[in-house]
């Protein structure tokens, strides 16, 4: 039917092949990399990456401080409460809300197919993630994980809540473990807030993402 | 005007004007610092982790065929749509038809150079949908009516007063020159597009074959919105982009960062997987990619040119160049500029209009130094001379002048007579060309006589 398709195999598979290897060649990231982490505790490596590179990075010891912290954030946000925040349906994201009736009001569960007029309301994003990598001060998300796709980009503050077991070392150990591949129609790594240098390679933060990025880690469940 | 006639014109004045260099050499001398550093705390070896990605991007080219059917499957199975294109006319048509059987009206870009190559914003604007560039730098060179001056810096040669002057004029915003806030006019005008685009087009950095996804690499977010706002995503890429294994991104989202922007890795990068699944709450319910041959399956079919596709489209080798340094993005007339875009046109576009750019280099090789993925690009533009000579598309002027070029090198008694000749004339020369004056002796007289020890 696509007889293009037959065209452009048919010249790439009649192009004489010199193979040299039968693999593609393995390596890992601890070899790669000059600043792998190694022994520290993965868990500040990650928030002083993440800090260099303008984002907020918060460290708590459980759900209930987890909570202050969310509203503290929240509270800086200028918006009537019903359009505060978007947050994701989830096991961790529920029950660090349900700790504060002030965040019961504040958060609005996003439900499906929320027209992008009204989505771009809301001045901030609450959401898990799958992993956050130590070496490159990344947070890792999927469609399943985050919510769908919008609301980790669309509204200007996106919030993360993570637990410390899921903040790897670097990248090869977040693809290793991801399993949500088959699940998920999306997955993204965000390093810090949006950013551009298009003028003058001058730095901009907040070009078309999030002005801010605040993860927060919780240390026991 | 014939291409090199155009090419001539435009980078004697680009070279003239000082402004120009002042703005380019500030901008890259910001580029190589940041580069140098990110090279060395990140990478533990910079020379074995180009050659690890130069030997992942051979064995991806040496089963190519293969691993575009994987991927293919592999996407198809999630709910994706491919199209195969063999040229630019093919894929800039089946996204045409795309967005008059969706109905849009509008549609959003985010910045990507297979959509330039196959001019798919004059294509959808002439049947009369509007089309919103959201990359920053892309938005100021469309407001502008100018084509990219670089292929990830677009906008590298406007300065912010030039840009505070294009946003007051073109979008009736205040007039600033601050940096922030003219990335925030941006901001606010684009907010629109995304949220009424009837569909959104990106490119693709990296097609992961096992993994049936694409890669888009950026900071803005403007491609996330794209890919996640509008019903409906296409992705333009290049069928070389295709990379083995999920796992490979872990070398190759840094390698690109590294020599793209000096970053450690870009603030986005996003991995598609076909359309929204139940139970996602939100997302384009179809996702299409045209795989793009537009030229590439013949670059393929020649074995000495192979590595070409390797290029992951880094800019560096822009950036390293002398002459693009010289004579700016636009003095190429191509959608490729510098090293990369000299080599890759003629074989585009065509050799009878473009082979003069494989002279659009002092061959000192900076470009092949650079490159991320260990392409010999200055020596790839030696062999694009020696294929219009064998295609015999070189002009009679330049088949003529090599004949003779080869005879007076044959033998020192007729360099000597060269030289003799053209110091005689050189006072007739204009004193842009004229250069010092060469020696009344040679080299070869000054060691007869002994003159060297003095």
């Amino acid at each position: 039917m696509n007889t293009n398709r037959e065209r452009i195999l048919q010249r790439l598979r009649g192009a004489t092949h010199s193979r040299t290897s039968m693999d593609a060649p393995s390596f890992s990231d601890a070899a790669l990399f000059a600043n792998h982490p190694t022994q520290e505790d993965l868990v500040e490596r990650f928030g002083a990456k993440l800090l260099s590179l303008k984002g907020e990075f918060f460290r708590v010891r459980d759900i209930r401080e987890a909570a202050a912290r969310v509203q503290e954030l929240l509270a800086s946000v200028a918006a009537t409460p019903a359009k505060v925040c978007l947050r994701q349906r989830h096991d961790l994201i529920d029950a660090v809300t349900a700790q504060e009736p002030w965040l019961q009001t504040h958060t609005t569960p996003l439900p499906h197919d929320l027209p992008n007029e009204v989505f771009a309301q809301y001045e901030a994003g609450l959401t898990a993630a799958d992993f956050l990598i130590a070496r490159t001060g990344s947070v890792m998300l999927d469609s399943a994980s985050a919510g769908g796709r919008r609301l980790s980009v669309l509204p200007p503050l996106h919030l993360v809540i993570a637990t410390a077991s899921q903040v790897v070392a670097s990248l090869d150990e977040a693809f290793a473990r991801t399993k949500k591949i088959a699940t998920a129609s999306y997955m993204t790594i965000i390093t810090g807030p949006s950013r551009t240098s298009d003028i003058e390679k001058i730095l901009v933060l907040g070009a078309h993402g999030p002005k801010r990025l605040a993860v927060i880690v919780v240390d026991k469940l | 005007m014939t291409e090199p006639q155009h090419f001539l014109k435009l980078s004697a004045q680009k070279a003239a004007d000082e402004t120009h260099r002042f703005k380019i050499a500030k901008a890259i001398a910001t580029y190589d610092a940041v580069v140098g550093n990110t090279k060395k705390s990140q990478f533990k070896n910079w020379e074995e982790a180009r050659s690890l990605a130069a030997q992942i991007k051979n064995y991806a080219l040496e089963h190519l065929p293969e691993l575009l059917e994987q991927f293919e499957k592999n996407f198809i199975a999630t709910g994706g749509k491919v199209f195969w294109a063999e040229t630019g006319e093919e894929a800039a048509e089946y996204i045409v038809t795309l967005a008059q059987r969706h109905r849009a009206c509008k549609v959003v870009k985010s910045k990507s150079m297979t959509t330039e190559e196959v001019h798919l914003n004059e294509r959808l604007e002439s049947i009369g949908v509007e089309v919103w560039e959201s990359d920053l730098g892309e938005l100021i060179v469309q407001l502008a009516g100018e084509k990219p001056y670089h292929i990830v810096t677009p906008a590298m040669h406007k300065t912010k007063e030039e840009i505070g002057v294009l946003f007051n004029e073109q979008l009736h915003a205040p007039l600033t020159t601050n940096a922030e806030e003219l990335t925030m006019i941006a901001r606010r005008h684009l907010r629109e597009a995304y949220i009424t685009s009837g569909m959104g087009v990106t490119g693709a950095n990296f097609l992961i074959a096992d993994a049936g996804a694409i890669v888009v690499t950026e900071n803005e977010g403007n491609a996330r919105l794209t890919m996640s706002c509008p019903p409906v995503h296409v992705a333009v890429a290049g069928i070389e982009k295709i990379i083995p294994r999920l796992s490979d991104l872990s070398l190759f989202l840094p390698l690109l960062a590294t020599s793209g922007t000096g970053q450690e890795i870009t603030c986005y990068n996003s991995i598609i997987i076909g359309p929204r699944r139940e139970p996602e709450l939100d997302g384009p319910r179809e996702v299409h990619v045209v795989l793009l041959d537009n030229g590439r399956s013949q670059l393929y079919q020649r074995e000495r040119f192979r590595e070409i596709l390797r290029c992951i489209r880094c800019g560096a080798c822009l950036n390293a160049c002398p002459v693009y340094r010289t004579v700016g993005g636009h003095s190429y007339r191509t959608t490729y500029q510098g090293p990369i875009g000299s080599v890759l046109t003629p074989h585009y576009n065509g050799f009878e209009k473009f082979q003069h750019l494989a002279s659009a280099s002092s061959l000192c090789g900076a470009c092949s130094t650079v490159c991320p993925v260990h392409i010999d690009i200055h020596e790839l533009l030696l062999e694009n001379r020696a294929l219009a000579i064998e295609q015999h598309s070189a002009s009679l002027f330049w088949r003529m002048a090599l004949r003779a070029y080869a005879w007076m090198m044959s033998r020192p008694q007729r360099l000597q007579m060269l030289r003799r000749f053209v110091r005689l004339l050189q006072p007739l020369f204009p004193q842009r060309t004229r250069g010092p004056r060469l020696s009344k002796k040679t080299f070869r007289d000054l060691w007869r006589a002994n003159e060297y020890e003095s």
